[in-house]
Formats: structure tokens, sequence, C-alpha cells
């Protein structure tokens, strides 16, 4: 049993980490089409990737319901949601779930009508926690903060329509610190995060790392 | 009268009768004088235009295989003619076979398509990069795609109908005429549809196939003027090390070995490798330690990406590591996540620490969820539990997108000491605002090997810093020769 | 001012500040004033690339990578650009990587076309979603066809004149990607860095500056960053429409934060003086 919880993926991870490495570098048309294929069966990950994720959403809620834990009720929403929005897809007006998605019908008016409203409406909530982060987060305690304050107030006015008719330096200051300071730090973040990534990335190739199986 | 005198009179008198005469006959009518030649009335002139003279043809064409490709492409070069005018034009066409047929393959302007614009094929430092004409032929590759078009295209339906012509001319040849006669009219429609396909609009992408010879010739065009065409023959080869990324490869390759030769020398001699002190892993404890004084739970919250992310593999180590902490206290403590694999990774690493520590009995699956794969819908979830169960301490580690500032403001707001690990760049001012302590790029990385103290980690940890020392030099080392006028250094590392 | 009016201040309950936003936003709506809108270079540089492609009758390819949560912000770029596009007759290939994305994607590709003589098939496709990331991408190198075989519809992509000849992205004219998380970086190391098309990025204005180094070493042609690059793009194609409308709530809740930053910082020294003095004052007092 260890083997496959170990060993197994150990060696998967190992070999199939060199072939992703060397696809880099390799660019012969036999070693092209074996990465190919490999490209074809990670896509067909993503799509398992959902089924486990709807399956865990709806056995912890269903537990929930079960247990009549605080606020099932919710969980009850999240079943009917689920259900309706389901068979809706699935009977696609008639064509059935194999044919192309149909234009019109119910599930269309659930995304049209529920989820782009809500959707829209999560999004517009973080301008209100940003005002709010402003007021009562950003403080310039320290010399570093108060220069990170600075620079955001010349870049909220500076990026707006606004900072050209306050002042036309302001839109080139806010260019400039878009330009040069951000993308020079960007850039050095960027670069050790690069490296970083890299050495993780040969740690878990030769099983150095070994915490994503769950462990030592 | 002497002889001479008596010769220039007679001279003069027949000069003038000469001249009567000729007067007495041009004006012996009334009117202009007519032509001497009669000119025939309403005949058509046939104006015969002299054919276009041709433009020379190119000359010193040459083919070469693609460098550091797959072996579907092939770069043709001659040198810029001397009577080349900015409005000419080159046509290139390929074949299988010298006679034909002959399909277009690539067409561009005189004014374009020099060795200059292929940096990978020819070294910055040719000198005829500007006085020489080159264009690389990249076919499409052997895929389905291309092979549905090429079956569909006319090319090959005109291919299948000559070797079936051939076919019937081939049967027929011993024949007798009137048995040969049967065949004729099938013959003249296979021919008549040939043409038709060959006049009709070619399909400009020819197949490439690696290994095969070919043959390419170059047109020069201007207006109607043609020159005739020169060929030159080439086989395409795959390549099986792409040199345009030597520069890369080295990096990677020394990177991986400063790597391995420390995790080496650290498993035959471990040492106190000696790392510096990062004030957010160092908070961990005393975030586990304030959880369990005030009686409330701890947080763990993954960040958006999946766990092919390198962030996310960081964030598990993390995970595994605070779990058997949070195992020594016994205290409340819950894991969200937004991506189902990560879920199957985070219930497998929290249970595995628990057994570590002899507390299995704290394990919970419950305790570890799936909250949502939507980004808003996760952030307001996990927000609604911060409010509800009040943590103490909230562990925010992974990668985020905008819903980072509206979970941590919240936590801020319910008074949680909140420790943030992110790569997620354009996020870390808020981290940093909202956040006690904020672990910043590759601290996120540092923080298994920081946390576990694994000589073999830290070891991979000195070889990485050893690596960014390295590049630190170069750039330095780049900043000032470019700067001097070495022009050779900024080739050095050019990605193609 | 006392120090428990300072105290309530810093600590004002965040609903009032939630409702100074509301009035702003939505007063900014109803009061009249223009707001002239400057193009940056680099939208400039995005419009230029797409008029380059019209003047050779080349095919882009826009992929739509949002969901309803960031669809206020960037679908008034993704219609501008459709808009761009079909009056100069430019080919359009439109897809999405992200699965809430494609019906938006389907809705602005239908809105934006009805405005123009532009029939499905021969100038635009829409392919629909797909799942895969990067691994799309690289898929979409090596065969597009194999990639994407039928549009959204179940149609084969070989009966539309758009993608009748497209083996691989490579040979698309312009990429672009108009996305709200990390698809940008997707199109850009699995797309621009293997196959070398132009590729140009619109995204939210919070991921904009990620994106900066990458326009100045040239791997980015052409960035639009959040509503207000919309709007830029909206000017230059003289069809101002929601983004250039949206620019006025937009300021007037960006002065606002300018506002709220400022006055919380004054509050809060002047609160670190006051509580200075005060232990001074004591200090003082307990010398004998």
């Amino acid at each position: 049993m260890l083997f496959f919880k170990r060993q197994l993926p150990l060696a998967i991870a190992f070999f199939f980490g060199l072939v992703g490495f060397f696809a880099q570098y390799i660019p012969h048309h036999s070693f092209e089409m074996l990465y190919n294929e490999l490209i074809s069966w990670v896509r067909l990950l993503y799509a398992f990737a959902l089924i486990l994720g709807t399956y865990s959403l709806l056995r912890l809620h269903s537990k929930r319901i079960e247990r009549k834990d605080a606020g099932y009720g919710y969980s009850l929403v999240l079943w009917a949601g689920f259900i309706v929005t389901f068979a809706a897809g699935m009977y696609n007006e008639g064509r059935g779930f194999l044919a192309g998605q149909a234009d019109t019908g119910m599930l269309m008016w659930i995304y049209d009508y529920i989820f782009k409203p809500a959707g829209a409406t999560m999004f517009s909530v973080l301008a209100f926690f940003i005002a709010s982060a402003a007021y009562r987060t950003f403080r310039a305690r320290t010399p570093a903060a108060a220069m990170l304050l600075i620079s955001a107030i010349i870049v909220m006015i500076g990026r707006i329509p606004i900072g050209d008719m306050i002042s036309e330096h302001l839109p080139t200051l806010a260019s400039w610190l878009m330009e040069v300071p951000n993308a020079a730090v960007k850039r050095g973040i960027f670069l050790g995060v690069a490296l970083g990534v890299v050495a993780t990335s040969l740690r878990i190739i030769f099983g150095i790392e070994r915490a994503y199986l769950g462990g030592d | 009268m002497s002889r001479k005198p008596r010769n220039t009179l007679i001279s003069a008198i027949l000069v003038t009768l000469l001249s009567a005469l000729l007067s007495q006959s041009a004006f012996s009518q009334d009117g202009p004088l007519p032509q001497l030649m009669p000119y025939p009335v309403n005949t058509q002139i046939e104006v015969v235009t002299p054919p276009p003279s041709p433009l020379l043809p190119v000359e010193k064409l040459e083919a070469y295989d693609s460098p550091d490709d797959s072996g579907n492409a092939i770069i043709l070069a001659w040198p810029i003619p001397g009577d080349e005018k900015p409005e000419q034009k080159y046509i290139i066409e390929a074949a299988s076979d010298q006679s034909g047929p002959w399909r277009q393959v690539a067409t561009f302007n005189a004014s374009t398509s020099f060795k200059a614009d292929l940096p990978r094929a020819f070294t910055w430092n040719s000198t005829d990069l500007k006085t020489m004409h080159a264009i690389e032929i990249n076919m499409a590759p052997p895929t389905k795609a291309f092979r549905d078009m090429l079956d569909e295209s006319n090319y090959n339906k005109t291919l299948k109908l000559k070797e079936t012509l051939k076919q019937i001319e081939d049967s027929i040849k011993d024949m007798a005429q009137a048995e040969k006669d049967v065949f004729a009219d099938q013959i003249a429609e296979l021919k008549q549809e040939i043409i038709d396909l060959e006049n009709a609009a070619p399909v400009t992408v020819t197949l490439l196939d690696p290994d095969h010879y070919y043959h390419f010739r170059v047109i020069r065009s201007e207006g109607e003027r043609l020159s005739p065409p020169v060929s030159v023959g080439v086989i395409p080869r795959g390549n099986w090390f792409d040199f345009g990324k030597l520069n890369n490869f080295v990096i990677a390759i020394m990177l991986a070995g400063l790597i391995l030769f420390y995790v080496y020398r650290a498993r035959k001699k471990p040492e106190n490798i000696f790392i510096r002190r990062i004030p957010g892993l160092e908070a961990v404890e005393d975030a586990i330690g304030r959880a369990t004084e005030m009686g409330k739970p701890i947080f763990f919250v993954h960040g958006l990406a999946d766990m092919s992310s390198i962030s996310t593999v960081a964030s598990v180590n993390i995970l595994g590591k605070i779990t058997e902490r949070v195992a020594e206290y016994g205290t409340a403590f819950k894991v969200t996540n937004k991506d189902p694999v990560v879920l199957a990774v985070s219930q497998e690493t929290v249970k595995e620490a628990y057994l570590r520590m002899g507390r299995p009995d704290l394990y919970r699956d419950d305790d570890v969820f799936f909250v949502s794969q939507d980004q808003f819908s996760y952030a307001t979830g996990v927000e609604g539990m911060i409010l509800r169960e009040q943590p103490a301490s909230i562990f925010y580690f992974g990668y985020y997108f905008a819903e980072a500032l509206l979970l941590t403001e919240t936590g801020a707001h319910m008074g949680a000491i909140q420790i943030a690990g992110t790569d997620s760049y354009t996020q870390l001012p808020f981290f940093i605002t909202t956040c006690d302590y904020t672990l910043m790029g590759e601290e996120l990385y540092a923080a298994s090997a920081y946390l576990s103290r694994d000589p073999k980690l830290l070891a991979s940890l000195k070889g990485q810093d050893l690596m960014k020392g390295l590049i630190i030099i170069f750039i330095l080392a780049g900043i000032i020769l470019s700067t001097a006028g070495v022009e050779w250094i900024m080739h050095v590392m050019e990605s193609f | 001012m006392q120090r428990a009016t300072l105290k309530k201040l810093l600590d004002l309950d965040r609903r009032w500040i939630f409702l100074m936003v509301l009035i702003c936003a939505i007063g900014a709506r109803f009061i009249d004033f223009d707001l002239p809108v400057f193009p940056k270079a680099s939208v400039k540089t995005m419009y230029d690339k797409i008029e380059e492609v019209a003047a050779k009758n080349g095919t882009i390819l826009i992929s739509m990578d949002y969901d309803p949560s960031s669809k206020p912000e960037l679908e008034p770029l993704s219609r501008a650009l459709l808009r761009h596009a079909f009056s100069r007759k430019v080919k359009v290939i439109a897809m999405t990587h992200n699965p809430n994305g494609q019906r938006l994607a389907q809705t602005v590709l239908e809105e934006s076309a009805a405005e123009f003589d532009v029939k499905y098939g021969e100038d635009y496709v829409l392919l629909g979603y797909k799942a895969g990331g990067g691994t799309l991408v690289i898929n979409m190198g090596q065969d597009f066809r194999d990639a994407f075989s039928k549009d959204y519809a179940g149609d084969d992509l070989a009966s539309f004149a758009v993608t009748r000849e497209i083996t691989s992205i490579s040979k698309l004219d312009y990429v672009i990607s108009v996305s709200a998380s990390a698809y940008w970086e997707s199109w850009m190391i699995y797309g621009h860095d293997r196959y070398r098309f132009p590729y140009g990025v619109g995204v939210t204005g919070v991921i904009a500056p990620d994106v900066f180094p990458f326009l100045q070493t040239g791997q980015v042609t052409g960035l639009v960053g959040g509503l207000a690059g919309a709007a830029e793009y909206e000017t230059l194609i003289k069809r101002p429409d929601m983004a250039v409308v949206g620019m006025k709530p937009q300021s007037a809740v960006h002065m606002l934060l300018v506002l709220f930053v400022v006055f919380g910082n004054v509050i809060f020294f002047y609160d670190l003086i006051l509580k200075r003095r005060q232990e001074k004052g004591r200090r003082e007092v307990r010398r004998p």
C-alpha cells in the first residue's frame, strides 16, 4: 500500500517532471508528439477536478442537513439550487446534454438573472471594503508606510481622468511610478519567485519535497 | 570660251531645266502637296507592344534547414539584387518534385525580410544581415487540422486525378485505336477537371515533412514583369536540442546542480545551515498559543490557485507544520479550500500531521472542507465563517486575487492575529496593511525549510540563494559592460 | 478635539464608510460634469496593432477570460475591441478559459456583431470554453483543431471561413487576453513565449501593475488596465460607452478614498500627539 502512496507518486513526479523540463529544450517532432499527448491527458484532470469539487461540496452540505447544524437551511438552498440548475443543464431545452448548449431556456435564465447579477454584486463589495480599509487600516506608521500611501494617492488620482484636470503632471508621475519603481520591484520579486519556483519544482521532481503527498 | 566655263554653263542650264521640271510637276495642281506615299483609309493598325523585359533572376540562392525546430521549417537566403526597387515583390514556391506542381508558399515585399529579421538563424555579428534577404518557410506541422485541410484542397484532388488519368492512359496504351476512343471522353473530362482545379485559388500552405527532400524557387515580380525562377533543394530536419535556449538551459542546470550538490552534502554531513529570521514564521507559535488561551479556533485559508501552483505546494507544506504545532495544544483548527484537489491533499496532510503527533482523534473531515470554486463565493463564505466563529488566529498562505482584502479586512475587524504569505505581487500591499505579519514572495517557499529545519531543505535554499547571487553579479556586470559599449553581453542572455 | 471624540472617529463603524461610498458612486452618476479621457501610450499600442492587422485583412483572437464578477470592469473593453475589429473588417476568433465566461462572451459578441455588417463564420467565430488553462494554450499552438474541433454550438471549425486555415495560434496576427485573474499569464508563458505571436493584455486595474515589466520588454504589445483603460480605448475608437460613463463614479470614489486615507491619518497622528502630550503631562505631575 505504501508503494501506491509513496514510491509510485514519486516515480510519476520524477518521470513526468523530467519530460516537462526537457520538452522546453527538445524541439524534435517525435518528442513533441509525446508532449502533445501528455498535455491532452493533463487537460482531462481539470475536468475530473470539477466532479471531485461538486461531490465534496454536496457531501459537506448533506451532512449539515443530516445533523441539522446551525444554518442548515442554507445547505438546503444550495441543494435545491444545484438540482434545479443541473436538471436545466441536462435537459438543455429538449436537446439533451450531448448537444451544443442552447441559447435560451431555464439554464440561461438562471445564468442571466441570478448568477450574473450575484457575481457582479460580490465583486462590487470589494469597493466598500477597500474604502473601509483605506480609512481604518492604511496608516503611515513608518516612513515606508508613508511612502506607500503617498504613492498610492498619486497613482489613484493620476490614473483617472480627474488627474488630468487637476494637473497635467499627475498622470505623468503616476505613469512613472508604475513604469519605473513598480516595474523594478516587480522584477526583483519575480526573479526571486522564479528561482523559488524552479528550486521547489526541482525538489518535487527529485523527491526531496514530499509534503504534497500528505506528509513525509 | 575655255572648256571649264563652258562645262559650268551646261551644268547650270541642266540644273535650271530640272528644277523647272520638278517645280512644274509640284505646282501642276491646286492645293497642298500630294503625299509621296499614298496611305490607305480605314485600315486597322495593329500596335504590337513589345513584351515587358523580364527582371533579372536572384543569384546565389541558398537554402538551409531552419535551426532549433521540429523539422517543419527551412530558410532561403539570397543577396539583394542590384536592380531591386521597393515596389518589387518576391514569390516563393515549393514542390516535392523538380518538375512540379509548384505551390506558392510565401510572398513578401522587397523592402522586408532580411537576415536581420531571423536572429535565431543568423548571429547578430554577421556582416550581411541587411544586405541579404532571408525568409523562413515554416510549414504547418503534420496536425490533424492540416491534414484535413490538405485532403479537401485542390492540390490533393489534382494529384489524385492525375494518378487516375495516368492509370487509364497506361492501361489503354497497347490497345487498338477503336478501343482507345471509348475512353477518349473520360480522358478529356479528367484533363479538363485537372485544368480547372489548377486554375482555382491555390492552397497557400503546404505540408513540409521532416527528412524529405523539397524544392523551392524564388521569383521576382514587379507588376507584370517576372524574373525567371531560380530553384534550390533542401531537407528540413528536426533538431534534438534548441540552441536558442542554451543560456536558459545552462542556468537551469547550474541551479539544479547547486541544489543537488548542497542537498547531497547535507545528507552526508548534516550541518547547521544559517537561515535568517522570518518574523512571520516565528510568530506562528505565538498565534497558536493565543488562540488556545482565548479558547477560539484557528483558521487556515488556502489561496485560489490549484495544486499545480508552487505557492499552493508551499502552503500545503506550511499547513503540515502548523497542524503539528496545533496538535500539541489541541486547539480547534479549520482549513478552508477553494480547489477540490487541494482539498484532498490538505485532508491527507492534516490527517498525517495529527497522526505523527499521536493525536489522530483530533482530525475531523468537516474541519478541512471545500467552500466554493468561485472566487467571491469562496471569499464571502470564509468571511461569514470568520464573523460567526471569530477565530483568534488566521493564516493566509497561497496565491490570492482581489478577494484578499475582503478576507483580511474582516479578520482585522474581528481583532484576529493574521499571518499571511503570498507570491501574489498585486495583493502584497493589502496583506501588509491589514495583517500582522506578511511573508513575501520566496519567503513563502522557504517556509517549509524554515519550519522543519530539515537539513536537505535548508541546503536547497542555500543553493538557490547562491544562484541568485550569481545572477545579481551577472546583471551588474551586464549593466556595466553594455553601458561601456560591449555589445556581445547583450546577446548572451537573448531569448528566442 | 477630545481624545474620546478622536477615538470614536478612528473606530468609526464601517457601515458609515459604506454609506458614504454608496452616496458618492450613485451621486456622481446624476451630477453633470465633463471628464475628458486621454488615452495612454499602452492603450494606443493595442489600438495601433489592430489597425495594423486590419491593413492586412488579418485575424485576431480575443480570449474573454472573465466571469460575471469582473464583467462590469472588463466587458466594456471586450465590446470596444469587437467594435473596432468589426468596423475595420478584422476577423475575430473568440474563446474563454473561464467556465462561467462563455455566455458573457457570446452575448457581447452577438450584440457587437449586430451593429455591423458581419456574419458568423465568415467574420467571427466563438470557440467557447475548454478546460486546461496553460495546457490548452500549448495544445492550441501544436494543433489548433485538436484543441478546438468545433465551435460553442457544436459546428465543425472546418466549415467556417475564419477558422478553416488556422492550424496553430502561431498563425494568428494578434492575440488579446481580457482577463480578471492569472489567465493572461498562461497565455504569455505557454503561448507567446513558445509561439511568438503578437500578444496584448486587457486586465482589471488591480492586475495591471503586474503586466508593466512585460510591456517594457516587448513581450506584451498593448496593455489596457481596468475601466479607465477601457474608457481610453472607447475614446480612441470614438464610441464612448459604459466605460466612459463609468469614469464619473470611479473618479468620485477614488477621490473619496484619497480623502479617507488623508483624514484617517490626520486623525491618527492628531490622536498620537494628544496621547503624547497627556503622557508628558502625567509624568510631570508625578515628579515631586
